[in-house]
């Protein structure tokens, strides 16, 4: 007999809840985000990583947050994640806590006391979530020196006492693992030898699995690289020489990669170009006197003659040029190289159909202030309160630091606006402008400019959004709008609790065509439905102007131009500083690239030396404001800051472009998610409803689920057992304490309530704040899945249904007809480097009875899994399956999933082949250098020894005392140089021991999921 | 056998479920489909049998146009007099009850906190305390004042309904005394077309019937139609479960279902003579006559199952084990049954109630006061208002008949548990107990209408009112191919419990003594064994 299309949904979705499988994405639509494709890749990459350790090193503004959001929800429904650190920089801490509980549900704790967050630790370590900024991981230099005295064996370890508990200290004493660390900006950690880089590696070496978030890898040199993916990886990235071999290596195979995405590259000219490339392999031991270089050039084609991979890959470049081939070769070329598991790296230019595509368009008016106003202005401006000033060490007029912060605070505040500054903000605040019946020529061209830009539909929507500094100002402009009859929005530093309404009100209402907002406010909102702004006042810090801009100028944005509209006051600092400083860095154009990265380095430009820009920037404008220089010298410090900031561009331009050419190119990897979203490899939310609608079938029975128009859904609870949903979930509740507090939230939201409402699909979700929404590790799914894994199921492995022919479109291969479709699991154990990890593949395997043949392309029987988990239904007319064919049948399907699992065994074992090859060569060539260096230092010494022994009879006096002096010392080094390089060799051994136990094998016999017999229609 | 065919023979409409059991895990459900004249496809075949001129027979759907009329001698029948319905008064809603004030924060901390939780000791909680005695002295004060009220226009309307009903009985018996006479004289007949022979063949004392074709035979003509079209779509490979009304009267019931049996052993006997449904619509009623007369006789295999607990077989599932109603809003009739479930999902029906208005009765109401208005014309006014307006007066009637029958029902229940139970030391708040908060289940065809299932349960225990609807039912595998409507599920369920094939141990006329089965039974009291968890004084070492 055969089960229903119902539960052969269900135990699939019970398969995806709890299993492990590294093809498939359990929460691929769970978040709360806009699916890219691309924002999944790390996430893959990291599922396939040997020990669960990735670096994300995305250009900036692809979303690296929500990707590593993603990899987080994957592994909470895999339940992987229990306690979980996000560090990051201590301006992000907000952010992070944020936008993890809004767009993927986490309830994470920003910690801004270590003591708290040991405490948590130590009394319930596994369900901490912790946000902590980068200096709480530092290690210190008492615990530094402690921890060496300990390996030493100079400190007992027991002995080591402290005063307030570190959190190194609690980790070398603990069993406490960290499921999941999470490092923002980690190119901050770039620096070996620094306290925060040793502390870091304290916490990774006791962390499961790690992820690394930095737009900028390279600041500097690979060397920067190299020391994250070291502290990342230890084992394979062991030390810098070998690395920046393989990067070479790495070359030519990325330059294949990227032909092979371009169709119009003859595929055999790309395979010729990587067979003849000619690379260097370089290695050096030794110091200046006893240096010994290995120096070797070969080609491709000749290094890798005898790695099965490679030659698999030349095999393959033979046959006919398909599209499945070059993905097929680009997944291959991929694997060859030893950064690309653990390496991610996506470009705008990769993606770029997916972000804003809007371009600049600034406009620029400068102001003659009013001869009234201009007085002010020069005053303040003119201003520079020498009594406060006093000599510093150096012998520089300085000023007290609270006197300088007022003086630039009042220069800011009379540059944003004149009368905005006179007025006392109480009156601000009573809507009263003092100077109501004073000229203001700033407010005049920014009348103009709204009457151009409102009045003339010059704008999409007639709105527009004016940016200032001050609270002040803001306020000011508002009280003269409104006497234009302008309604306006406005959103501040102040303005905490309605920020939203406001936004919505400048957004949804008509009237209203005017926002008026400071930065401190708005950041986080998208007001990509507008697409004008106004700089009513000059930030002086390029990265504010690039925010500002960035709240219209980004993924959302459907106007093609971007208006930005400047209003400077001419004949002043600013204006030298927008025309000889942001314009020319090209900042409204939007061509900076990436800006954070550029003016988070440190400078290695003469006379500023030490500082970023941005501590540049800060100090600029103190000068400017509080020093009396003259125009000129004014100009020269501008022009040489704007230089500085430029030359950066180009320098990290460089480097990147560089760098991108060696490490690794993966953008075919977008295909591999289409699939799994294709084929539905991950849980839909038709089967999240149809596994709720099961349990009702089958334990809850006097429950309804009541599908409503809007596509929520009402789940009814009988009003006289109101308890029977909350005792549901408390019988089968997830043990674990982390899934307790979901669970407990829940049961108290729905306690006593006899109609539910829910929603399965996030995009409902999100119109209808008032649903519960059931991703897939909600509590009530969770249970569920308890029910199902206990309730005792006889005979439910073979099924019966029919499929819509309709599903498959571009499928020609598939026709109507009978098909009998089985779904194994395989299951491999890979160890590298001492780790072992088990790979888990879910393979179905499709029977065509019309044909009378296994079906043999691979993708075919994944679809038709796929479609049939959400497109399934009973055959209206059943049929009885042929019992001879099904006896016929079950050796057939034998026969053919041992073949598979051979093939699929043979494929992963070729790759790691392939890998251990390249390596031991590497490592062979490497420590060959440093031994042979070694020997040849003895052999010298050897032979010396031997000369002088020859020669000392012919001398006498000093010199043969000096001689027979050399000989002693000789001798008494030598046992220790030979001590040395027996060394040698046993590092060698070891490292190509390590390397030669990398090994993969199959942990169990092939396991069928299903049999199902499928009619297709 | 592959199909269970389950037969809803209604008196307006009838509905016929296959299901297809070929996969036992997985049986299939379809409603049998028929053309209408339009050409469309409906599963719902109406009941009507129509003898045309040619003398040929139609079912179901029949151009009244075609229909044969057989002219009386010129003596109009007697008038019926129709004496309205006293207006009701409404009973008053529970009023709105002030809720507590807020309990002030505790301004203590710690033990003193926990304490002032057991009592008043702080001056801001004494007061609140006084509050929160005022407010509910206020509320219980509305509140014997609504029952006060409400008790006041029951008993009035009680008496405004006895009154009407009396004068509705002389009128009637003075009517048919009238009747009687007149159809002495005449040779009663009209347009051959008939509806309602259901109803008159199973309950044929209390409906009149003036036609020369028996009820019995009309609906053995109609059965063998069914039966064509059933052995037209799925072949002679299929069992029946045939509906049909049986109350808790055992002697009614038994005919009733003997009937029942003997018109679908004759309609099978029929269409075994003609073969196809094409052939039968040819035949003249003459011949059919001649064929019936010679019926001898044959059984085919059936089982006869009370429409009320097919219903139920339905939702099965759904229903968790205790005390339930089920409320058939049907066209003519509203069918009330008391019904229980132990748990073995026995299903156990104590009771049936018969109430002689349904939603019929409502379109009637408004038809006197627009006389020009077809039924189907008041039909759609009535889809469309959702039942407002001009509706309101009679569902209003119509909701307070139902509410007291189902008043009537309980109170039976309350005496009827309790004078078999009292030696065995129940109360009345075990009974009570286990009616409160129970659901009623609404079928039926009037049962689709929101304002016909919005009557009041306020007092009634029963309180937890379901539709039995698509989500209810939950048929997961439908054969249909377009799927079926969703609004015509009530009215589909009886007939998809009839195709569920069932072991008649499944259902049964409870006597009272097992009805109450299900109830725990008495727990006698032990005294809980002394442990430092329940009693303090052990426990006070460890304090």
């Amino acid at each position: 007999m055969f089960g229903s299309c119902e539960d052969f949904t269900r135990i699939n979705t019970t398969f995806k809840l709890e299993n492990t499988s590294n093809n498939t994405l359990s929460t691929l639509m769970a978040s709360k985000t806009v699916f890219k494709a691309y924002q999944y890749k790390p996430l893959l990459k990291f599922l396939n990583s040997e020990n669960r350790r990735i670096l994300v090193a995305d250009e900036v503004g692809l979303g690296k947050t929500i990707e590593a959001g993603h990899i987080m929800m994957e592994l909470k429904a895999r339940k992987e994640m229990r306690n979980a650190l996000v560090i990051c920089p201590h301006s992000l801490l907000d952010k992070w806590h944020d936008e993890l509980e809004e767009k993927f549900g986490f309830d994470f704790k920003i910690y801004d006391d270590i003591q708290e967050l040991i405490y948590d630790l130590k009394h319930r370590p596994e369900i901490v979530r912790g946000i902590i900024n980068y200096e709480k991981v530092r290690l210190s230099k008492k615990d530094e020196e402690i921890l060496e005295d300990i390996a030493s064996g100079k400190l007992d370890a027991n002995k080591w006492t402290v005063a307030k508990e570190t959190l190194h200290h609690l980790l070398y004493y603990s069993s406490l693992r960290f499921d999941f660390v999470l490092c923002d900006e980690a190119h901050r950690m770039r620096n070996s030898n620094t306290q925060l880089h040793k502390g870091m590696r304290m916490l990774i070496e006791h962390s499961k699995a790690v992820v690394f978030l930095t737009a900028t890898p390279i600041m500097i040199s690979q060397e920067n690289l190299f020391n994250l993916l070291n502290l990342l990886d230890e084992n394979r990235f062991d030390n810098f020489p070998q690395f920046n071999n393989a990067l070479i290596e790495n070359r030519p195979f990325i330059e294949a990669l990227g032909k092979l995405a371009k169709s119009n590259n003859n595929l055999s000219d790309i395979m010729k170009d990587l067979n003849s490339a000619q690379i260097l392999t370089h290695y050096q031991s030794g110091n200046e006197e006893t240096q010994l270089n290995y120096d070797a050039v070969t080609t491709i084609g000749e290094r890798y003659a005898d790695v099965p991979l490679y030659q698999e890959i030349m095999a393959k470049s033979k046959l006919p040029d398909t599209p499945q081939l070059r993905v097929q070769l680009q997944t291959d070329l991929s694997s060859m190289s030893m950064i690309n598991n653990i390496f991610t790296r996506t470009r705008k230019n990769q993606v770029a159909l997916d972000l804003s595509q809007a371009t600049r368009d600034p406009q620029t008016h400068y102001v003659n202030l009013y001869p009234e106003e201009r007085k002010i202005f020069d005053e303040i401006i003119e201003e520079y309160k020498e009594d406060n000033s006093y000599i510093d060490e150096y012998g520089d007029s300085k000023m007290s630091m609270g006197a300088t912060l007022g003086l630039i605070q009042k220069k800011r505040r009379v540059a944003s606006s004149v009368y905005g500054y006179k007025n006392e903000t109480y009156m601000l605040d009573e809507g009263i402008d003092m100077y109501a019946d004073k000229p203001d020529a700033k407010f005049d061209k920014l009348t103009e400019i709204i009457h151009a830009v409102v009045d003339n539909n010059l704008a999409r929507g007639n709105k527009i959004i004016i940016f200032a500094l001050f609270k002040d100002t803001l306020k000011y402009l508002a009280i003269r709008l409104k006497k234009l009859g302008y309604k306006t929005a406005m959103i501040h530093g102040d303005i905490v609790e309605n920020r939203i309404q406001e936004i919505e009100r400048f957004r949804d209402n008509d009237d209203v065509k005017i926002l008026l907002s400071s930065e401190v406010g708005s950041e986080g909102l998208d007001m990509q439905f507008c697409d004008s702004i106004v700089n009513y006042d000059l930030p002086w810090n390029p990265m504010v102007v690039e925010q500002r801009i960035g709240r219209v100028d980004r993924f959302g944005q459907k106007s093609p131009i971007v208006h930005i509209y400047n209003l400077i006051v001419a004949d002043s600092i600013q204006e030298d500083i927008y025309k000889r400083l942001l314009d020319r860095i090209d900042i409204f154009k939007g061509c900076i690239g990436d800006l954070e990265a550029i003016l988070d380095k440190d400078l290695e430009v003469s006379g500023l030396q030490g500082k970023s820009l941005q501590q540049i920037f800060v100090s600029l404008e103190k000068e400017l404001y509080c020093t009396k220089i003259t125009k000129e010298q004014e100009q020269t410090k501008i022009d040489a800051v704007a230089q500085a900031i430029i030359r950066e561009k180009q320098n990290l331009e460089d480097i990147t472009e560089e760098l991108t050419n060696t490490l690794t190119n993966d953008a075919y990897f977008t295909n591999e998610i289409n699939s799994i979203q294709r084929n539905h490899r991950y849980i839909t939310d038709k089967e999240l409803e149809s596994y709720i609608r099961n349990v009702i079938r089958y334990k809850l029975t006097t429950c309804t689920l009541e599908t409503l128009p809007d596509g929520t859904y009402i789940f009814h609870v009988p009003q006289d057992t109101p308890r029977v949903l909350t005792a549901f979930l408390a019988q089968y509740e997830y043990v674990g304490a982390e899934y307790e507090k979901d669970a407990n939230r829940f049961r108290t939201k729905i306690r006593d309530l006899s109609e539910i409402r829910l929603a399965f699909n996030r995009d409902i979700a999100q119109q209808h704040p008032g649903c519960i929404y059931i991703d897939p590790y909600h509590p009530f799914i969770l249970a569920a899945m308890q029910y199902f894994k206990q309730r005792n199921q006889e005979d439910e492995d073979t099924f019966q249904y029919v499929v819509p022919k309709e599903t498959f479109k571009d499928m020609p291969a598939m026709h109507t007809g009978e098909y009998f479709l089985a779904l194994y699991q395989l299951v491999f154990k890979r160890t590298m480097y001492g780790k072992a990890q088990n790979l888990e593949i879910l393979l179905p395997i499709l029977y065509d009875k019309e044909r009378g043949k296994m079906c043999d392309d691979a993708d075919v029987a994944e679809h038709l899994l796929g479609e049939a988990q959400l497109y399934a239904r009973p055959m209206s007319h059943p049929v009885l399956a042929d019992e001879h064919l099904l006896d016929l049948l079950a050796n057939q399907f034998t026969d053919e999933i041992c073949e598979q699992e051979d093939q699929k065994l043979t494929y992963y074992r070729t790759r790691l082949e392939s890998t251990k090859q390249v390596e031991l060569k590497r490592q062979e060539e490497y420590h060959n250098n440093k031994i042979e260096q070694e020997k040849q230092t003895i052999a010298r010494f050897e032979k010396r020894i031997e000369e002088i022994k020859q020669s000392v009879q012919y001398y006498w006096g000093n010199y043969k005392e000096e001689l027979e002096q050399e000989q002693k010392n000789l001798e008494r080094v030598l046992p220790s140089r030979r001590g040395i390089l027996r060394g040698l060799e046993k590092d060698k051994n070891e490292a190509l021991e390590r390397v030669r136990d990398c090994n993969i094998e199959q942990l169990q016999v092939y396991k069928l999921i299903s049999l199902s017999h499928v009619i297709v229609e | 056998m592959r199909y269970n065919v389950g037969i809803d023979f209604g008196t307006h409409q009838t509905k016929v479920c296959i299901e297809d059991a070929l996969n036992k895990r997985v049986p299939v459900y379809e409603f049998l489909e028929y053309s209408k004249p339009n050409g469309t496809k409906t599963v719902l075949l109406p009941s009507i049998v129509q003898i045309n001129k040619d003398h040929t027979v139609s079912y179901g759907f029949a151009d009244p146009a075609d229909a044969l009329i057989i002219v009386n001698d010129g003596n109009t029948p007697p008038e019926k007099e129709v004496i309205p319905e006293p207006q009701y008064r409404p009973i008053p809603s529970e009023p709105k009850y002030e809720s507590l004030p807020k309990r002030p924060e505790s301004q203590n901390t710690g033990y003193l906190a926990v304490l002032e939780k057991l009592l008043p000791i702080s001056e801001t909680m004494r007061k609140w305390k006084q509050e929160c005695a005022t407010v509910e002295r206020a509320n219980e004060y509305r509140k014997q004042a609504w029952l006060n009220s409400k008790r006041e226009a029951k008993r009035a309307n009680e008496q405004l309904r006895k009154d009407w009903e009396q004068r509705v009985k002389v009128a009637e018996e003075e009517y048919r005394q009238q009747y009687a006479e007149w159809e002495k004289d005449v040779q009663q007949s009209a347009q051959m077309r008939f509806r309602y022979f259901k109803q008159a063949s199973f309950y044929p004392n209390s409906t009149p019937w003036h036609y020369s074709y028996a009820p019995e035979t009309l609906s053995t003509l109609y059965l063998a139609y069914v039966c064509l079209c059933i052995r037209n779509r799925i072949g002679y490979d299929f069992t029946v479960q045939l509906g049909a009304p049986m109350g808790t009267n055992k002697k009614l019931s038994e005919q009733q279902k003997y009937a029942a049996k003997r018109m679908w052993n004759k309609a099978v006997y029929l269409a075994n003579q003609y073969k196809s449904a094409e052939n039968y619509i040819k035949v003249s009623i003459e011949e059919l006559m001649d064929v019936l007369n010679k019926f001898n006789y044959l059984t085919s295999p059936s089982t006869v199952i009370p429409e009320a607990s097919a219903g139920l077989l339905a939702i099965r599932d759904k229903l968790g084990t205790g005390m339930f109603l089920l409320v058939d809003i049907g066209g003519g009739t509203t069918d009330i049954a008391m019904c229980s479930v132990d748990s073995e999902k026995t299903i156990g029906i104590h009771k049936v109630f018969s109430m002689n208005k349904g939603l019929n009765y409502v379109f009637e109401e408004y038809q006197k006061k627009h006389t020009d208005l077809s039924t189907s014309t008041i039909h759609n006014i009535f889809q469309e208002t959702n039942g407002k307006k001009d509706f309101s007066q009679s569902i209003n009637n119509y909701h307070m008949e139902l509410h007291n029958k189902i008043e009537q029902l309980v109170n039976a229940i309350i005496s009827s548990f309790l004078s078999a139970n009292r030696s065995k030391g129940y109360d009345r708040s075990n009974i009570e107990k286990a009616m409160n908060r129970k659901p009623i289940y609404l079928c039926g065809g009037g049962s689709i209408y929101d304002k016909m299932r919005e009557f009041s349960t306020t007092d009634l225990y029963f309180s937890d009112k379901n539709l039995i609807n698509k989500f209810l039912l939950n048929v997961e595998h439908i054969g249909n191919a377009g799927g079926i409507p969703d609004e015509l599920y009530p009215i589909l369920a009886t007939s998809y419990g009839l195709a569920k094939q069932i072991e008649m141990e499944e259902i049964d006329e409870k006597p009272l003594e097992k009805f109450f089965n299900h109830l725990p039974t008495k727990p006698t009291k032990q005294p809980a064994e002394r442990t430092p968890e329940n009693d303090y004084s052990l426990a006070r070492g460890t304090w």
